[in-house]
């Protein structure tokens, strides 16, 4: 198991498209920040409404008027540009194509042939690769968090840390991590059962997002037994997380709901590499 | 006679169809076994099998005489279809990445396994920027990587120029030559195969038609005066004391191959008429080794 954890890490050093998915994080949260900025100047009247598709209403300038400076920097934080990345599909999405084709690459390229049956357990095999999928993805959220907090430091400076703001931040991070390792460990499941990039992307994308929309649907009748469905669904749980305020309980429901589905994932992915050809 | 792999009764289903038809194989120790078949008769799902890449449907092999194959399968180089190898990587970092998951602790390895593959010059340059051949080279060399005693090669000469099938060829008899290296080898070319296999297997449609040596293949293909006669051992006789041949066999009942005076065969035939003989056929055969392949194939272009 170490030396196919050594192999992955090694592939992880070369591998391009774990560099190239932490360059898309990064840009877009610099368009997120550029496009505040936008909004800043239109605000101010520094540029003119309707610049680059961005439109300021007159409710919007009410909204701001409450503040003292009148400034989008005041109105908006550094937790809310968190929220952002972890709860508008990004990472989801970026994820979801970065696990397909870490996983994928393996059968396409063939190299899965030069390991199966050469003394590691198809277990072990399919683990090292999890872990380091998983691992790797969370790195690159980290990088993304890291980059929102560079750029928030450059933009609204350090009273955006003021407070309970590193408390809230670190729980907010842990948990999202949790939520986005059980993600993750599920994009390796079907990435692993799809083997070509095409059915891999796109059924994790779908995997990402028709749950959601299910699970939402379905709370309409789960709430008549009092509890909310779609709340035990890691996507719809990262999107529904506090950004401060959480609770002991919310923490606890969090382990279990991750850990539920990321030992799901694991087993069947386990399973059906265990039974299934390596072509 | 010790057996690298033996297989009995080896079978697999895909749905209703059955792609390896209970394959007996037997690969002596020390053998370059040559594979034949046509296209989609079954070798690469039967490969693939014996190097634990596909569970057999039914029936059961040994590796190196033992029923432990995972443990076995340790002692195998695979290099199945294509080389499995990343086009984004470097020939070196691919052979990092195999001898690590490995568990290789000799980090020299690599640049041994580059060397006897020809491919030092080109360690740092991307697999995708390699000619065919020598991504079969690199193939071969990650088949290498753990010293194998037994290597398990599907098509490696496929698609290469005249050239590269030398350089695998010679590759390969110096493997099994000096590393004692046993080789279970497929390929179209037939002549290619003919000229560094020891024994080899037919597989038509899923089933293993025929084993032989390649001392029979060389009988079999060899220009002879082929008799039909009544009685085999008149005949024998006959071309013995009066004609002094004593080279030929006697393959099936009424039946005789002559190996010599084959410049005068109109001769051969009337001292045996003359000497009581029934005769009933008597005609000079002899083939190619790929015309005689095709034959066993079931192809109606072979050449007498």
């Amino acid at each position: 198991m170490l030396c196919l954890l050594s192999a992955e890490g090694y592939k992880l050093k070369k591998s391009k498209s774990f560099f190239i998915s932490a360059v898309v994080m990064t840009l877009v949260v610099v368009l997120m920040y550029g496009m505040l900025l936008l909004l800043d100047g239109v605000v101010k009247g520094e540029i003119e409404n309707g610049t680059a598709g961005v439109i300021v209403t007159q409710e919007d300038r009410q909204d701001l008027d409450e503040f003292e400076s009148g400034s989008v920097w005041e109105q908006i934080g550094i937790m809310d540009i968190m929220r952002q990345v972890f709860s508008g599909n990004l990472a989801s999405c970026v994820l979801a194509v970065y696990v397909s084709i870490v996983v994928v690459s393996e059968y396409s390229s063939g190299m899965i042939k030069n390991i199966v049956g050469k003394g590691n357990s198809r277990t072990a095999i399919f683990m090292s690769k999890s872990i380091m999928a998983v691992l790797s993805s969370l790195l690159l959220l980290l990088i993304s968090c890291a980059m929102v907090l560079a750029f928030g430091m450059i933009f609204i400076g350090k009273s955006a840390f003021a407070g309970g703001f590193l408390q809230n931040l670190m729980l907010y991070i842990g948990i999202q991590m949790l939520l986005n390792a059980a993600l993750a460990a599920l994009y390796v499941l079907i990435a692993e059962v799809a083997r070509s990039y095409a059915a891999g992307i796109s059924a994790s994308i779908g995997a990402a997002v028709f749950p959601t929309l299910l699970f939402t649907g379905l709370d309409v009748i789960s709430e008549k037994y009092g509890f909310t469905l779609s709340s035990y669904w890691v996507v719809t749980r990262s999107e529904s997380c506090p950004l401060s305020g959480i609770t002991a309980d919310f923490v606890l429901e969090t382990v279990l709901v991750s850990a539920v589905w990321f030992l799901i994932s694991v087993g069947l992915g386990i399973w059906h590499f265990n039974k299934t050809d390596v072509k | 006679m010790e057996y690298v792999l033996q297989t009995n009764g080896l079978t697999k289903i895909y749905g209703r169809a059955k792609v390896v038809n209970e394959v007996s194989m037997h690969v002596k120790k020390g053998s370059i076994y040559g594979f034949i078949g046509k296209n989609g008769a079954g070798k690469t799902t039967f490969m693939r099998m014996a190097a634990g890449l596909a569970a057999p449907s039914a029936g059961s092999m040994t590796i190196f005489g033992s029923s432990d194959l995972e443990k076995q399968r340790m002692r195998i180089g695979t290099l199945i279809e294509n080389p499995g190898i990343y086009p984004g990587m470097t020939a070196r970092d691919n052979l990092e990445v195999v001898r690590r998951s490995l568990g290789i602790t000799e980090k020299s390895r690599v640049d041994e396994m580059l060397s006897i593959t020809s491919l030092s010059n080109a360690g740092k340059k991307k697999v995708k920027n390699f000619s065919m051949g020598m991504k079969q080279r690199l193939g071969i060399a990650v088949s290498l990587l753990r010293n194998p005693d037994f290597l398990i090669l599907d098509e490696p000469i496929n698609g290469l120029d005249p050239a590269g099938i030398k350089e695998i060829r010679d590759l390969l008899i110096k493997l099994n030559h000096e590393k004692q290296i046993t080789i279970l080898i497929s390929s179209h070319i037939l002549g290619e195969l003919s000229k560094i296999a020891t024994d080899y297997g037919i597989i038509r449609e899923g089933a293993l038609i025929e084993e032989f040596g390649a001392g029979e293949l060389e009988t079999r293909c060899r220009r002879c005066l082929k008799l039909s006669v009544e009685h085999e051992h008149l005949a024998a006789g006959v071309l013995e004391e009066q004609l002094g041949i004593h080279n030929y066999d006697v393959p099936n009942p009424g039946e005789l191959r002559v190996f010599e005076h084959l410049d005068d065969t109109a001769e051969i035939n009337r001292v045996l008429i003359q000497n009581g003989v029934t005769l009933r056929e008597s005609y000079l055969a002899g083939q190619d080794l790929e015309g005689y392949f095709m034959q066993l194939l079931g192809n109606s272009t072979g050449k007498n």
